[in-house]
């Protein structure tokens, strides 16, 4: 018999990380076998397989995100320290200020408990993993097919954003069929932003790490006009500022499309069957025009262009926040909510 | 058969929890198997597999009592229910068919 305490920090990790219904059972099943004679190192041993185990099965991605937080973290500490000319005291700030904000979502994404918030966070989550696929294929795209491709390149860069746009819906309007709630479907969309973020700057930092000579020679024209002398500290900077811009830019663009998306989806829902199937004729068409309004942009002078960018914008967003919503009245798929309001 | 298709671990976890009956919570049934088997078993994998378990419905869960070797934390008792009892049966006819057609492994290398 050990009459010790199992150690005290392992005790604690193992508390913190594996909540749920058997979490305590777990915690005192170690806890006896501990003193029924078992070593520390066993006793530790168990306690990080369980919380791996526990992080994996984290079906609302809050774990995985974390440690994609972490990953990006280090990634841009180990980019910048690796060219320190590429610091930029405001720009590395910023970018660290943003990924610890996205971590800190991540851990609130990790802790939550309720059913209606995790139903609405995996929704997201699996939204996330989407967006996170398509803008990495995106970017191998854009990194490994020339640029004299010029359809293959508009395709990608025009495909990949609506298709982005769609997925954001999408996780608005899937959170809200589970929950009856368009603040939790705003928080589905902001995790599927999250989510995908993350993929993608872990992606592309990690291919910019290991095959710099090939990312310094895609960038090597605006180089050569940046005045640096490191090629490889134009490229972190070149990251660094692409990757503010990416994530100040998708969160507020993600809370709009999953708003957007849960609102349709409460509105149709409502309607019968016919509207249902009347918005499936005409929305391809109102994407259709979306879509022409940002063609015929490039034949405009930049100063013509805002009120087509907007109509473009707006027409294809509406439409593609739509899908999910028409497909789910028109399959039939009225899912009950997992929290039925007051009254309903 | 049904839908619902076990893991090797998950059938394990059923059959200890047949061997072990009432008694059956987390340190005996990682020892169940640890001693049919011969390897350590990691606790956090035994839950896994009663969560999924649990979902499927096969196995039924409540909270026992507290002991003081246990740091004061309840114990949780689990259960295999009719639908998992069924499931295990329907595993070994299939596994026994399978078995029934290969012919003796005695001294086989291949």
């Amino acid at each position: 018999m050990n009459s010790s305490q199992p150690p005290n920090l392992a005790t604690k990790l193992l508390e913190w990380v594996v909540s749920g219904p058997h979490g305590d059972a777990l915690a005192g099943d170690l806890a006896e076998q501990f003193q029924q004679g078992r070593s520390a190192i066993w006793y530790w041993r168990q306690v990080l397989s369980a919380v791996i185990v526990c992080m994996a099965r984290d079906r609302t991605l809050g774990s995985q995100a974390l440690t994609g937080s972490g990953l990006v973290l280090l990634l841009v500490a180990g980019s910048v320290l690796r060219h320190p000319a590429s610091l930029g005291v405001g720009l590395f700030a910023g970018d660290i200020a943003i990924l610890l904000g996205y971590g800190v979502f991540a851990v609130w994404a990790w802790r939550q408990r309720r059913a209606e918030s995790r139903a609405a966070l995996m929704a997201g989550g699996r939204a996330g993993v989407l967006i996170g696929c398509v803008l990495i294929t995106s970017h191998l795209v854009e990194s490994f097919v020339p640029a004299a491709y010029q359809t293959v390149q508009f395709v990608r860069g025009a495909g990949s954003v609506l298709l982005m746009l769609g997925l954001l819906g999408i996780a608005g309007s899937a959170a809200w069929e589970r929950t009856r709630s368009a603040r939790l479907a705003a928080i589905a969309g902001l995790w599927s932003g999250t989510v995908g973020m993350l993929m993608l700057v872990n992606f592309v930092l990690t291919l910019d790490f290991a095959f710099e000579a090939h990312a310094t020679s895609v960038l090597n024209g605006a180089f050569l006009q940046s005045g640096m002398n490191d090629p490889g500290a134009f490229l972190v900077r070149n990251s660094l500022e692409s990757i503010l811009e990416i994530v100040t830019r998708l969160p507020i663009a993600a809370t709009v499309l999953s708003f957007i998306g849960s609102l349709w989806n409460a509105w149709i829902k409502k309607q019968p069957r016919s509207i249902a199937a009347l918005a499936a004729y005409v929305l391809p068409f109102m994407f259709l025009g979306g879509v022409l309004a940002l063609w015929h942009i490039q034949s405009l002078p930049r100063v013509e262009r805002p009120p087509f960018v907007i109509a473009g914008l707006l027409s294809a967003c509406l439409a593609l926040c739509a899908a999910h919503p028409i497909w789910s009245a028109l399959s039939g798929n009225r899912s009950e909510p997992l929290i039925r309001q007051p009254g309903a | 058969m049904s839908r619902e298709v076990l893991g090797n671990f998950e059938l394990m976890v059923l059959l200890a929890l047949i061997r072990l009956g009432d008694g059956a919570y987390g340190v005996p049934i990682c020892q169940t198997i640890e001693e049919s088997t011969g390897r350590e078993v990691l606790v956090g994998s035994v839950y896994a597999a009663l969560e999924r378990l649990e979902a499927k419905h096969f196995v039924t869960s409540m909270v026992g009592e507290p002991t003081p070797e246990r740091g004061g934390r309840a114990k949780r008792y689990f259960h295999i229910t009719r639908g998992g009892l069924q499931q295990v049966r329907e595993m070994r006819s299939a596994l026994t068919r399978l078995w029934r057609d290969i012919p003796a492994l005695e001294g086989a290398t291949r």
